[in-house]
């Protein structure tokens, strides 16, 4: 007993000093994720989280960054102390690039990812150690900042905790993360919660406390009320006592206070965004970012709080200021907007708020759509998530976000279930009337019917209509066809999803399937994701020479997802050729990690037709798979692909 | 103390798969009352005045499909949930009629073999394994070796036997796979038949219970066991087993639930003396 209670004081202890003033928090607990997108929650207390992870074993925090999910997790960790529990928080935060390389690394399996968690605890606890706590006492953890890694190793993380609920007895989880789908094993064993936005009464008695700004407040705009109804941005208005219009400017308040020159900020914004790219984590070496910005200005920072430092390792108080510095810097140079440097600013697709406050910084219309066109071609999901967190329409037309909008809308009737999925919740995350519209479209022809009606004098953007509402019936013109080679990646990308959906002529495909070896990755990439609709034994050879010959991997993605396509509306002899050549190749697919987990998503089609047939090459081929992995946890993930099959093909 | 799941104790718990087998354990035990918003059935209702959770004698589940998949994953529920210190698998299953089963008879399993991964290549099969538990010895010693030399779990088979042979108990290895083998004749169904040739019993969910149970025992402080009683509902070295099944699945699971229940009556008096 005297090792828990010291366990439970060392918990405490490290805890930070608590925000001042406090907020008063509410929690919305949710049925689903489809409830939580739709914000169909229960409203409750704070108090509520603890109660049901003790309770049920495992909840989930979501939440858009800046919600005050870390000041709530710590609130709690306090509160479990002095309920008797023993509280076991994992910031994830901390985690620098030798964590993720440990727990990535191919010996590692759900034991040593556990012990790993342990240690990163705050109390540092190892697993012998607490393999020798009582079972029956109650330990909970609460691990922060999921969102901070990348997305498969958030998963496997959540996969981890779930186990751990079940194997180590007494155990309870609570895991904060932002507002992102999660592939969860048992989902009727996770409870869903986010906290909610600050009640207008809170803000105001917040404010009223700074008598000054109450003015200020009064006199605000829905967008700047809207913002400060976010934890972290009312913190910093009652802080700074200076209004923005939206997230950046709170920072540039907000750094005005350290005070740093133009010059200063522009070498740290351009070391926020190398050390991002270097160490894929927030975590980095103190000595890195010194040599960057001077001692001296690393110590103004540290002291006026906007960095921290532990052993040598530093680390913005909030990750926000660290994405908003690397978004800073990001967006004066638009030469460099690609796919390697939005990995880089993104974690991998993992965490979209640092584009999104590129694209709030930029200052002319000409350039934001430039930068949603660029992003579109690495991520539709990342551009609409950026149109979503755009509160007003200062930089980007209503056209440029029905184009992004329609295109998402198009997706929510994919033959793939998991591309289907995630273009809903995109949709769901799209706040306002007229994403509401697009999330209500039940048909594609749903979705033209609102794209025509969308008055606009813009060429670029009638014509797009023009292309994009071509009736499946119809044909389209051979300069059409060649627009697949545009460097626009919305143009490109309509001609490409069109020509799945229409007649197309011989002579146009054999256009098409010139492309498959242009110089230019993303013109190859789409005409291999054409080809996906024209299924043949013809096109199926030619898909896997892309699949053996390709350098790029969004590439060699599209033709494995167009050859699953080809097998699922194609003929029994396409569909056995297809899936054997894809066995055939199962190697070279498995040994990546990224293609092996897009195979597992694509090869789920719930209107398959033929079904018998396709759940017995699916399964062959899952199978085959799994017996190609040798790696630790295999068998663990070849359980979760089987039941999601399982789910499907019920 | 036992340990403790997230809604209480067990001593026993009891997994079902088919509506029948549900059905017979249900009734015999009399664990009709469904715990409000969960997938479990008890005797009655506990609900502790000093608000702690509820200790069960017996609690029952039953899968939502059949596989080995599902299995395990309802297992892992009910060890989360309830902790239980043994659990049974109570069902039917098609049996060899040359290794010493027959139709109507209960089979408890003593070894459980994973009749699923194989890697096929060269036009030959080769056996993976993988890790996972065996039945219990002491619930097979103490408990089901005596009752298959006794008769009295007879009494509580309350539906007519098809024929007029007499119950009987024994226990046997048991092959675990993903198919339903219905075809004596398929190429796979034989090579199963010859690859597990001391397989008597043949199903598709106690290496779910097995792999599972092996997963659990992380903890000195849990120590679950397990049991796989089987009544043969059907013969995979006969023909028509289908039509068999059909006339027997009924009669199988009742007698496999009776073999149960008077195993659970031992335990549970055992247990009762050694606290008196």
């Amino acid at each position: 007993m005297k090792l828990l209670e010291s366990l439970r004081d060392k918990a405490v202890v490290k805890l930070p000093e608590p925000p001042n003033p406090p907020f008063n928090f509410r929690v919305g607990w949710a049925s689903s994720y489809d409830a939580l997108f739709e914000n169909q929650v229960e409203v409750s207390t704070e108090d509520s989280l603890l109660s049901a992870t003790v309770a049920q074993g495992r909840v989930l925090l979501c939440g858009r960054g800046g919600s005050a999910k870390t000041v709530l997790m710590n609130r709690l960790v306090s509160s479990a102390a002095k309920r008797g529990f023993l509280p076991i928080k994992v910031d994830l935060k901390l985690w620098s690039g030798r964590d993720v390389e440990r727990w990535s690394s191919p010996e590692a399996d759900h034991t040593s990812r556990f012990a790993q968690l342990l240690e990163s605890s705050s109390m540092d606890l190892t697993l012998p150690l607490f393999a020798t706590l009582p079972a029956n006492e109650i330990k909970v953890f609460f691990v922060d900042g999921l969102n901070e890694l990348q997305s498969g190793i958030g998963e496997q993380i959540i996969q981890v905790l779930d186990s751990a609920v079940t194997d180590q007895l007494g155990t309870r989880v609570l895991v904060s993360d932002r507002l992102v789908r999660r592939d969860l094993r048992a989902p009727h064993r996770w409870k869903l919660a986010t906290v909610l936005p600050l009640t207008e009464d809170e803000v105001r008695q917040q404010i009223s406390a700074h008598g000054d700004l109450i003015q200020l407040y009064d006199a605000a705009t829905p967008e700047q009320r809207e913002l400060w109804s976010s934890p972290f941005f009312l913190n910093a208005f009652l802080k700074s006592g200076e209004t923005g219009e939206n997230k950046s400017s709170t920072f540039v308040s907000f750094l005005s206070k350290v005070p740093l020159s133009p010059e200063e900020q522009a070498r740290l914004s351009e070391a926020a965004f190398e050390l991002y790219r270097k160490y894929g984590s927030r975590t980095f070496p103190s000595q890195d970012l010194i040599d960057a910005i001077t001692a001296e200005v690393f110590h103004r920072l540290t002291h006026a709080g906007v960095l921290a430092e532990e052993d040598n390792k530093a680390y913005f108080s909030h990750h926000l200021t660290h994405d908003y510095l690397a978004a800073f810097f990001f967006r004066t140079r638009p030469e460099r907007w690609n796919q390697s440097n939005f990995d880089v600013i993104s974690f991998s697709a993992s965490s979209f708020d640092s584009l999104a406050m590129v694209l709030e910084q930029i200052d002319s219309v000409d350039s934001a759509e430039t930068f949603i066109r660029e992003l579109f071609d690495w991520n539709p999901y990342a551009a609409a998530y950026c149109i979503a967190e755009q509160k007003t329409d200062r930089l980007l037309s209503q056209e440029m976000r029905a184009v992004v909008l329609s295109m998402m809308a198009e997706r929510k009737f994919d033959l793939i279930d998991a591309t289907a999925r995630r273009a809903s919740d995109a949709l769901y995350l799209s706040s306002g009337e007229f994403g509401a519209k697009f999330r209500a479209a039940s048909t594609l022809e749903g979705v033209f019917k609102l794209v025509r009606r969308i008055p606009s004098q813009q060429e670029w953007f009638n014509e797009w209509r023009t292309v994009f509402t071509t009736p499946r019936s119809s044909t389209v013109e051979r300069a059409t066809v060649r627009q697949l080679q545009s460097k626009d990646s919305v143009i490109g990308w309509t001609v490409s999803n069109v020509l799945k959906r229409i007649a197309v002529p011989r002579e146009q495909l054999d256009y098409v399937k010139s492309l498959i070896t242009y110089r230019t990755p993303v013109v190859r990439w789409r005409a291999v994701h054409v080809l996906g609709a024209f299924p043949s034994s013809k096109h199926s050879r030619l898909l896997c020479g892309v699949l053996d010959r390709d350098s790029n991997h969004w590439v060699r993605f599209g033709a494995v997802r167009s050859l699953v396509e080809m097998a699922a509306t194609g003929n029994s002899s396409l569909r056995k050729s297809v899936f054997s050549a894809v066995r055939a190749r199962l190697g070279k697919i498995a040994s990546d990690q990224r293609s092996r987990r897009e195979l597992e998503s694509v090869l789920l089609v719930s209107r398959v037709k033929r079904r018998g047939e396709w759940i017995q090459f699916v399964s062959d081929l899952l199978r085959e798979l799994y017996d190609q992995d040798s790696r630790s946890g295999a068998t663990e993930r070849f359980e979760r692909i089987v039941k999601k099959f399982n789910e499907t093909y019920a | 103390m036992s340990a403790l799941g997230t809604k209480g104790r067990a001593v026993v718990g009891i997994l079902t798969i088919i509506d029948e087998e549900f059905t017979a354990v249900r009734r015999l035990f009399n664990t009709v009352i469904n715990i409000p918003g969960t997938q479990y059935f008890v005797a009655a209702l506990l609900i502790p005045a000093d608000g702690s959770l509820p200790t069960y004698e017996v609690v029952v589940c039953q899968a939502t499909g059949q596989s080995n998949l599902t299995a395990s994953d309802i297992v892992r529920d009910f060890i989360e949930d309830f902790r239980p210190e043994y659990i049974l698998l109570i069902g039917i299953a098609g049996g060899h009629s040359k290794r010493e089963v027959n139709l109507g008879d209960v089979a408890v399993a003593d070894f459980v073999e994973d009749s699923e991964f194989f890697k096929l290549s060269s036009g030959k099969s080769h056996q993976r394994k993988r890790p996972y538990d065996h039945p219990s010895y002491k619930l097979r010693k103490v408990y089901a070796k005596p009752l298959c030399w006794s008769d009295e779990w007879h009494k509580h088979i309350d539906v007519k036997r098809p024929n007029k042979k007499k119950p009987r108990a024994t226990i046997a290895n048991l092959a675990s796979g993903e198919k339903l083998l219905g075809d004596r004749k398929n190429a796979y169904q034989r090579m199963l038949m010859k690859q597990f040739d001391k397989a008597a019993v043949f199903e598709m969910e106690g290496f779910g219970l097995a792999t599972q149970v092996f997963k659990q025992r992380g903890s000195v402080d849990y120590n679950p066991q397990y049991l796989i009683i089987r009544g043969i509902s059907d013969l995979v070295n006969e023909a028509s087993n289908q039509d068999t099944r059909d006339k027997w699945r009924v009669y199988a699971a009742v007698a496999a639930a009776a073999f149960g229940k008077a195993l659970v009556e031992k335990i549970l008096s055992t247990r009762t003396a050694a606290e008196s």
